[in-house]
């Protein structure tokens, strides 16, 4: 079994008695409110998903992250993970003191250890991370967005939840367990928004031929109008996986995360995160994580020649696509053939034909999985 | 900002690195940047002895209960 990151499991989850005594003196501790897609990170941070990150960085990790894309310690990491506040909620908190993290009605969601209390530059940030201080891109603005301080310190759950989708939602230490018993020594990661199409069941049986097992890992939470409904995206891959591979060659379970959109860096963040549910390889397709005209075609894939060696095998795919006139699926790499002969998965046409009722061209998607996206009620997010 | 009080020897010295070196403006820069790097080691330290708890045979019993009932193990 390939070492999690940083070769420590983080496990920061209170048993249930403990969890119970940090509810009864919550109330008497000071708190910050943190908003939904915080309230992920901070049950990512737990279960070891950002391991061996054990909480909300202080500012030697967070600058020598943005800066040298490591940790102080010299360990690979990408993107900081940091708890903004604004002024008054800074002058209420103390270094070494406790404080609760709630949620937006106010549940206990976990407790945190203050261990610094540090300002940012927010352009110096953009520039490094996202590689453009243009507010129109999303991450940025996310980042825009925040309050002046940041917080950092360890953290422990009190609120190990798992709504929704209790039953997609396996933790490292489970997804572990389970390639271990089905006796998979090399696993493939697979990080998806979407619902399945032929380019991309390409990309994975490619990847399966060498490999064990396969893990389809789709990202929940926080979407654009237009982009799929998790529980369509769970439903078509459910369906692909149980009719289309093996049983016991493929399995999927969710990432509950917001995407920064920081291209390269968030693909060596996606790289890790698999890294800890115990994958060997990882599938980075073209464009990866990114938006707009940001970042290059195949800068996501070349951000891995830079970096320190993760230990895991970085599968690097051209775009993929049936050709006509080989009559099967291929790449730029496989197939000679013009552009015309060539059906890529147009993200266009497919939501298209999707919320008129038809079925996508076969080409393209698998009648069966056009099927079961038409029959759900919401199919795309408003 | 904040003052403390160190011995005036002590100052000297200080005051002598931070003006042959080229990356501190004052002397209060300096002491200030490495009195930020031992509290954030002592401080990381403190946190990291805090392990994280490890996981036993009894919870790897219930990841694999789970796993069943989830329908991801037979
Ligand atoms: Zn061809």
């Amino acid at each position: 079994m390939i070492d999690p990151h940083g070769n420590i499991l983080v496990n920061r989850v209170l048993k249930e008695e403990d969890a119970n005594k940090w509810r009864e003196k919550a109330s008497n501790l000071p708190q910050i409110k943190i908003g939904e897609e915080q309230v992920k990170d901070v049950k990512n941070i737990a279960r070891g998903v950002y391991s061996p990150l054990k909480g909300f960085m202080n500012q030697a990790d967070f600058e020598s992250v943005v800066k040298n894309m490591t940790l102080a310690d010299g360990t690979v990491w990408p993107i900081p993970f940091v708890l903004d506040i604004d002024e008054k909620t800074k002058s209420d908190l103390g270094i070494g003191e406790q404080v609760i993290l709630a949620d937006e009605d106010g549940n206990p969601i976990a407790v945190m250890n203050v261990r610094d209390l540090y300002q940012y530059d927010e352009k110096d940030v953009a520039q490094n991370v996202f590689k453009t201080t243009e507010e129109a891109h999303p991450g940025v603005k996310m980042l825009y967005d925040m309050d002046d301080w940041l917080v950092g310190g360890g953290i422990e759950l009190i609120d190990n939840s798992k709504d929704p989708f209790q039953e997609y939602n396996l933790d490292p230490s489970e997804t572990r367990t389970l390639f271990k018993e089905k006796g998979w020594k090399t696993v493939a990661g697979f990080q998806t928004r979407n619902t399945p199409h032929k380019a991309h069941e390409y990309l994975q049986r490619c990847a399966l031929e060498i490999t064990d097992g396969l893990f389809v890992n789709p990202v929940i939470g926080k979407k654009k109008s237009g982009d799929f409904e998790d529980q369509v995206i769970l439903d078509s891959y459910q369906h692909l996986l149980s009719e289309f591979f093996p049983k016991n060659r493929a399995v999927m379970s969710i990432l509950p995360l917001a995407m920064r959109y920081a291209g390269p860096r968030e693909a060596v963040l996606h790289a890790i995160i698999r890294k800890n549910y115990g994958c060997t390889h990882f599938i980075v397709g073209r464009d990866h994580a990114g938006v707009g005209d940001y970042y290059g075609t195949f800068e996501a894939q070349e951000i891995f020649d830079t970096i320190e060696d993760l230990g895991m095998d970085i599968l690097k795919f051209e775009h993929s696509f049936y050709c006509r006139k080989c009559g099967g699926m291929g790449t730029a790499k496989t197939c000679p053939h013009d552009k015309e002969d060539q059906v890529g998965p147009s993200g266009t046409i497919i939501r298209d034909m999707l919320s008129k009722g038809e079925l996508v061209p076969e080409d393209i998607m698998r009648p069966e999985i056009s099927e079961t996206i038409i029959k759900s009620d919401n199919i795309f997010v408003e | 900002m904040a003052q403390l009080n160190i011995p005036d020897e002590l100052k000297e010295k200080l005051d002598k690195i931070a003006g042959d070196s080229d990356e501190f403006s004052s002397t209060d820069d300096y002491v200030t940047y490495v009195l930020k790097q031992i509290a954030d080691k002592k401080l990381k330290s403190a946190e990291d002895e805090k392990q994280s708890e490890v996981y036993s045979k009894e919870d790897e019993a219930k990841i694999k209960e789970r796993l069943k009932n989830l329908g991801y193990l037979d």
